[in-house]
């Protein structure tokens, strides 16, 4: 059977995220363009200038663009997600947020602060909306375009080191998971799963994923959780309870770390060692 | 020669605790008292039937016992309690504790609201638990203003639990070493960092307590006003003190960091990062 893959991205700028300004996505998308070069991509934003800018860079590298106008009120459940804005504010762990500042402790929820823009909180639910909508929007890539494998990739993707993680674009994937990136980003402290950027399945697969999410992502808003929400919350959530639909393609803990844990375990020396390294 | 160390205690039973029966405090009480044999114990309880058990233990191990009888209801911290057990009642991370239910016992929030708030349905027996541990201090401060004595404990009836346990447990024996709050460590998280304190055995001198109270008050009435929905206990609450001003803090259960701990860190410090996933801890 010949594979055939489909790349999908979307870009939505967002007056008032104070992460990542517009230039920072307009910068980073003639980059994201050259990663896909001669490759086949839908790609899904609602400004002209940015629509203008893919077809552009989609014919001077040979990308065959399958582009879509899609406003911000048609990603799925916006509506949602701005009822519940009071709920998941990016302030309501502060206090914590600034005690533990500069500990390095890469924990979502007090990482939110920077998206804390504006006294209305009208951008937090408009970029929970971007971020959350990923799946739906590879749904909808896979009821648009027929091919077997869809990849998810961030405009912004080319930011990512792919000599340290591996190259997306040489991923073998295999026929019952998503294939994902490592996060170094904590939820309480666990190691959240996966890093969102870039996400490959079959569609079969995408299908079962799309599933999952979907119900989580309702879910979350039905429990009022008032933790912080992104997509990578929601997937991490979602490999607690199916463990098997997920496979990391940067495993961080080789066959060799295994044997080394294993000999300090047996020589007793855990204590020491993480003492030596305070 | 009149001692100088005075030890502080309180036991009120509260209807509804979730987190310990009355039988949980009586059967360390005694231990707890056999500690401080001979001491000065400031003892503050609103039941008559507690103040005769503790007598009773009390003379047996020559305890000079100085009662001090609080009405729960009384307590100067109830109505700031009621306002944090309120709050925490917003602490609704139901999917977190499904998808990772080792949280319930390792984060602290985590713990105070599914197994003692109960989800926000316990927040009137919650709240009065909560000003047993969060209100501590005022019962330090209170004895402050009552004697004068240099050295304040303040020991959980239930302290003696940790007998054993934990390394220089015996707190009696630990000279007060500078200006700053002698506490043990604790293994409980606050978003997956490790709380800085632990609040049964608590101690300094009387200069110490002193910098220490308004920094409590404010960091403690910070917190409310800002709402955070996270709930706390005083080891929270301490640990954010302890972040603003580690030097007020001094920790007895430390494990010790040699020279050659020191040495062998300095080497593996360019491997630090692959020997922390090889002991899976990173």
């Amino acid at each position: 059977m010949s594979i055939s893959r489909l790349y999908v991205s979307g870009l939505w700028i967002i007056p008032g995220n104070l992460k990542r300004n517009r230039q920072h996505y307009l910068d980073l998308l003639p980059e994201t363009f050259e990663l896909l070069r001669g490759q086949k991509l839908a790609f899904y934003c609602d400004a002209d200038d940015v629509k203008k800018s893919a077809i552009d860079l989609a014919q001077q590298l040979g990308i065959t663009l399958f582009i879509q106008h899609v406003s911000l009120a048609e990603l799925p459940y916006p509506q949602l997600i701005h009822r519940n804005s009071e709920i998941i504010r990016p302030g309501n762990f502060d206090v914590w947020a600034r005690a533990f500042q500069g500990l390095g402790s890469n924990e979502k929820a007090l990482n939110q602060l920077r998206f804390q823009s504006d006294s209305t909180n009208t951008s937090y639910p408009q970029l929970v909306t971007c971020w959350t909508s990923k799946p739906f929007l590879i749904g909808k890539a896979i009821s648009n375009y027929d091919y077997t494998e869809y990849v998810w990739v961030d405009a912004s993707l080319a930011r990512y080191d792919f000599k340290i993680i591996g190259d997306f674009r040489r991923w073998v994937i295999n026929s019952e998971q998503l294939s994902h990136y490592s996060s170094r980003m904590k939820l309480f402290g666990k190691r959240q799963p996966l890093r969102g950027g870039c996400l490959g399945a079959r569609k079969e697969t995408w299908l079962r994923v799309i599933a999952a999410y979907d119900s989580t992502f309702h879910d979350f808003f039905a429990r009022k959780c008032p933790h912080p929400v992104d997509d990578e919350i929601l997937f991490a959530l979602c490999e607690a309870k199916y463990p098997e639909l997920f496979h990391c393609t940067n495993p961080t803990r080789t066959w060799l770390h295994k044997v080394i844990g294993k000999i300090i375990w047996n020589l007793r020396l855990t204590s020491f060692i993480n003492r030596a390294l305070n | 020669m009149k001692s100088k160390r005075l030890y502080i205690s309180a036991l009120w039973l509260v209807e509804g605790n979730l987190k310990r029966s009355p039988e949980h405090y009586f059967h360390h009480l005694e231990p707890t008292l056999k500690m401080i044999r001979g001491g000065n114990l400031m003892f503050f309880y609103e039941s008559e039937d507690i103040l005769n058990r503790v007598s009773a233990v009390a003379k047996n191990y020559d305890i000079n016992l100085l009662p001090f009888e609080l009405k729960l209801e009384d307590h100067p911290d109830l109505e700031r309690s009621k306002a944090m057990a309120q709050n925490s009642c917003e602490f609704r991370m139901d999917v977190f504790a499904d998808a990772f239910p080792d949280l319930i016992s390792n984060e602290k929030g985590f713990n105070q609201y599914f197994k003692f708030l109960n989800r926000g349905e316990n927040v009137q027996a919650y709240s009065k638990q909560l000003v047993c541990t969060i209100g501590k201090y005022s019962l330090i401060q209170k004895s402050m203003e009552k004697y004068d004595f240099e050295e304040l404990y303040w020991v959980d009836v239930s302290a003696s639990r940790f007998n054993h346990a934990r390394k220089n447990f015996d707190f009696c024996e630990i000279p007060i070493r500078k200006d700053a709050i002698h506490h043990y460590s604790s293994s409980q998280k606050i978003f997956g960092q490790t709380q800085k304190v632990q609040g049964s055995v608590l101690f300094g001198n009387r200069k110490a307590w002193e910098s220490f109270a308004a920094l409590y008050d404010e960091t403690f009435r910070a917190y409310i006003d800002s709402g955070c929905t996270y709930p706390a206990t005083d080891e929270p609450l301490m640990t954010l003190c302890h972040l603003k001003n580690p030097d007020l803090f001094e920790r007895v259960d430390s494990e010790e960091r040699t020279l050659l701990h020191k040495a062998v860190g300095k080497l593996l410090s360019p491997l630090r990062r692959s020997l922390l996933i090889a002991m899976n801890q990173y």
